[in-house]
């Protein structure tokens, strides 16, 4: 008899934690491959221009020093580095959060009652394949400034987190439910204490994905015109003026901001779902 | 191989020996790929009488039109070598210069051509002091004028940067209280939306400069004589619109392709000159003088105007046109 | 049968579509009664269990608890599944407390059930523990205490061991007989295993093949803890192999 049937025999947990100091190694650890490959990038890119050797490859000193100059004094038409930040990460913030606010309880709504979704599919699907950047004409037209946005944004958001939330409802075990109702539970408390807890991953996946399309299309709706702050729109900024350094900034920012709200929704996933042994990505 | 055979084989080595002379001549022709923005068919003029005319066709040249947005766009396509001409803003040569671009002006080609619209509401100068002002973008010439534009009123505007086809429906929306952007958008804007009217049809800076031709260097210096052909073909283009300007608008109202056009046109004229092959020296130092002031351009590459002229602009092939010109009469 | 009254009475005749899977089946059980429903698998064992428990309609007929048809809102039932039947984003003590939460138990009232429980089934130190974390017979056990949390009217058990291996198996059915002895709960307990019936009944009743019938209903007399060498228990079990055997 193993170690493992004894322990099953007497019913003993088998997943010990892991010891503190093995889990600091290990971040040391990671966190020091990761610095080597940004390095060896950082070299390629180098290695790069002197291969392409054109005006119009900036080298990563080139851009290093566009960048202080960005953070120091700002861009040309005066605004600083942090409002062009701030803008871009507010309109997101607007529109992804109405994108949740309707995506998921709209998803349940449709995940429940099986009949109003196939009832509104075919008018309401194509929708989902029309990309926010296709509507940029339109809104241009029928909407200024922050409302534009806004509308962009949401329609980045919306679907992934409708769509996850939608499919995610099915996927509920029908076993879980049975204990509630067994014991009693109208659906209101299903509702809340069962099916929320069981989609919430799923939301969370599709708030991630939500994210990424909300950030996409803020910078795409930047350039596009109309406001005179955000990352978008200062890179278009410096494109007119050829000045590529700034815009390899403007880029590297982009995906640096896009990184780290990746990470910060990582984070939440993770801790709201210490329950879940299988890692999200 | 059977007689029949070598026969017919003889008879087609001949035709091609014949044909070789034919061949030869056609390839004398040369392609130009010129680059232009959207709507500024009345601001480049003389480039589409010369090709309405059949200006480029006699210089053995045959021009083949790529549009963009505004002049930035159309540089950065320049920079990759799509294109081999370019006609664009004096602000948006300026910059790419700055930033290691390299060309050689042939000729000027448009005037003046920086009119402010704007909203009924805006009577004055002083009226638009704190507001929005639409731009085709902030490297165009359009954009360099309009500081001017604040510097000369003692106000202080908002630049808002937007594609040249969206400035109508913002001025219309009143996202913007103004818009200053070239012919014939500006005319288009004033009779579309409702009230608008042109606060400074003219630029601060009377004669002001706007628009220039530039040809690679790798032709004006490799090819000189296609340079010298496009410049001529262009100084045709100009004398026709001296000559004929009735005829000069129907055409370019035929190039413009839009309702209206011809009313569009005439409206718009008087907002530019496209008569001119020479720079306007006071105004293209002001503007040079401007776009250093707001850091759009550095000192690292064109050390000053007068450098940037000794460099980039290259009357040769102009004054070598004129002398060949001497007399002659565009026909109508 | 026992003197007790009838608590629960079953009278249906259970169809899905066209097909009859219980025929007129009539049985009664008393109060504080241990059952066990014998029978092959597929003969429809499943579908008494969860026609007791009130989540499913009788077709024809009814099952009566107190005298009124089962209802889940009315009644206090419970019901230790096959499978693993806990709410994986739940501790261990979350999960025990759902009865109790359901019917809006006061809070000090349920807290104490809860500890009562988490002694009782001995997972005390695994309170805050997750599904993921703990093996498949502690997970029972936990649903075993989610069961018996509740002051219930009727426990069902649907075949709660089979998935475990025989070892744990048998430490988990002497483990609820002590619950079920000291919280004197209704229980019906669905099997196909004869050894297990004879170790935890009083009473087992024995179904046919589908459409299922009564075939038997037997007394249990050995004392306990029942030893599975006693005469009385092999004779049981040759009787039960014989019911069972035979189909009707």
């Amino acid at each position: 008899m193993g170690a493992e049937e004894v322990a099953d025999v007497l019913g003993v947990a088998t997943a010990a934690p892991v010891p503190r100091e093995a889990g600091r190694r290990r971040s040391l650890r990671v966190l020091l491959h990761n610095a080597a490959a940004a390095l060896a990038v950082l070299a390629a890119w180098q290695a790069a221009t002197f291969i392409v050797h054109s005006v119009f490859f900036p080298s990563p000193w080139q851009v290093a020093r566009a960048f202080v100059d960005l953070a120091l004094n700002g861009d040309v038409a005066g605004h600083t580095l942090l409002t062009h930040m701030a803008w871009s990460m507010a309109r997101l913030a607007a529109g992804f959060l109405m994108g949740v606010v309707l995506g998921v309880p709209l998803g349940l709504l449709m995940g429940l009652y099986r009949p109003l979704y196939a009832g509104t599919r075919a008018a309401l699907e194509p929708f989902r394949f029309i990309p926010p950047i296709a509507w940029i004409p339109l809104t241009i037209v029928l909407l200024s400034g922050f409302p534009r946005y806004v509308f962009l944004i949401w329609l980045g958001a919306f679907f992934p987190i409708f769509v996850a939330t939608l499919v995610g409802v099915p996927r509920v075990e029908p076993i879980h439910k049975n204990v509630a109702k067994v014991h009693g539970a109208g659906r209101w408390y299903i509702l809340r204490k069962v099916v929320v807890p069981s989609v919430l991953p799923d939301i969370l996946g599709g708030m991630r994905v939500g994210m990424g399309t909300a950030w996409m299309t803020i910078v795409a709706a930047e350039m596009s015109g109309g406001e005179t702050t955000g990352l978008g729109r200062m890179m278009v900024n410096y494109a007119e003026l050829i000045r590529i350094p700034e815009i390899v900034v403007g880029m590297i920012l982009i995906g640096v901001l896009g990184f780290a709200m990746n990470e910060l929704l990582l984070r939440i996933e993770r801790r709201l779902f210490r329950w879940r042994w299988e890692v999200t990505l | 191989m059977t007689l029949m055979t070598r026969w017919m084989v003889a008879l087609l080595m001949v035709l091609m020996v014949l044909a070789l002379p034919v061949v030869a001549s056609a390839q004398k022709m040369t392609t130009l790929r010129v680059g232009d923005q959207i709507g500024s068919e009345l601001d480049y003029g003389p480039y589409w009488i010369a090709v309405e005319k059949g200006y480029f066709k006699e210089e053995g040249i045959t021009t083949v039109r790529k549009t963009y947005p505004n002049g930035p766009a159309t540089l950065l396509d320049y920079n990759k070598g799509e294109l081999d001409a370019v006609m664009a803003g004096l602000g948006p040569f300026l910059q790419a210069a700055s930033q290691g671009s390299d060309y050689v002006i042939v000729s000027s080609i448009t005037k003046g051509n920086a009119p402010l619209v704007a909203r009924p509401e805006i009577k004055a100068a002083k009226d638009l002091n704190g507001k929005r002002v639409g731009t085709p973008g902030l490297g165009t010439i359009h954009d360099t004028m309009l500081t001017l534009y604040e510097r000369e009123h003692g106000i202080k505007v908002e630049h808002v940067s937007a594609k040249i086809t969206d400035l109508v429906a913002m001025l219309e929306k009143g996202e913007v209280q103004g818009v200053l952007c070239w012919e014939t958008v500006a005319a288009t804007t004033v009779r579309a939306v409702k009230g608008a009217h042109y606060l400074a049809p003219l630029p601060v800076i009377p004669g002001a400069e706007s628009l220039e031709v530039i040809i690679s260097r790798k032709i004006a210096q490799g090819q000189p004589e296609v340079a010298l052909g496009f410049t001529r073909a262009l100084l045709k283009g100009m004398r026709y619109i001296d000559k004929h300007e009735d005829a000069a608008l129907a055409i370019i109202a035929k190039a413009m392709n839009v309702p209206d056009a011809i009313e569009l046109a005439r409206l718009a004229k008087n907002q530019v000159k496209v008569t001119d092959p020479y720079m306007e020296p006071k105004s293209s130092q002001i503007i040079y003088q401007s776009l250093l002031e707001t850091k759009k351009i550095t000192t690292e590459r064109v050390k000053g105007y007068d450098d940037f002229t000794q460099r980039f602009v290259d009357y040769s092939f102009l004054k070598k046109a004129e002398e060949s010109l001497k007399g002659w009469e565009p026909k109508k | 049968m026992r003197a007790g009254g009838e608590k629960v009475v079953v009278d249906v005749t259970q169809r899905f579509g066209d097909l009859v899977v219980l025929d007129h089946l009539r049985f009664s059980i008393a109060a504080n009664e241990f059952v066990c429903v014998l029978g092959k698998s597929g003969c429809g064992k499943t579908t008494v269990a969860n026609l007791l428990a009130g989540l499913l309609p009788c077709s024809e007929g009814t099952v009566t608890i107190d005298g009124v048809p089962t209802d889940p809102r009315r009644h206090e039932l419970a019901f230790v599944f096959q499978e693993p039947s806990l709410w994986p984003w739940r501790t261990v003590r979350d999960n025990i407390r759902i009865g109790l939460e359901i019917k809006r138990v006061p809070t000090p009232e349920l807290e104490r059930r809860v500890a009562e429980m988490i002694e009782l089934v001995g997972l005390r130190g695994f309170e805050a523990y997750y599904p993921y974390q703990i093996s498949g017979g502690m997970k029972q056990r936990v649903a075993i205490a989610r069961a018996f949390a509740v002051d219930a009217d009727l426990i069902l058990m649907d075949e709660p061991f089979a998935a475990l291996d025989e070892q744990t198996r048998h430490g988990m059915q002497a483990e609820v007989l002590r619950i079920w002895e000291r919280k004197k709960t209704t229980v019906v307990f669905v099997t196909h295993n004869l050894e297990e019936a004879i170790y935890l009944a009083e009473r087992i009743i024995v179904l046919t093949e589908k459409p299922a019938r009564i075939k038997a209903s037997l007394d249990v007399e050995l004392p306990r803890p029942r030893d599975y060498a006693h005469p009385g228990f092999i004779a049981l079990r040759k009787r039960l192999g014989e019911l069972m055997g035979s189909a009707w």
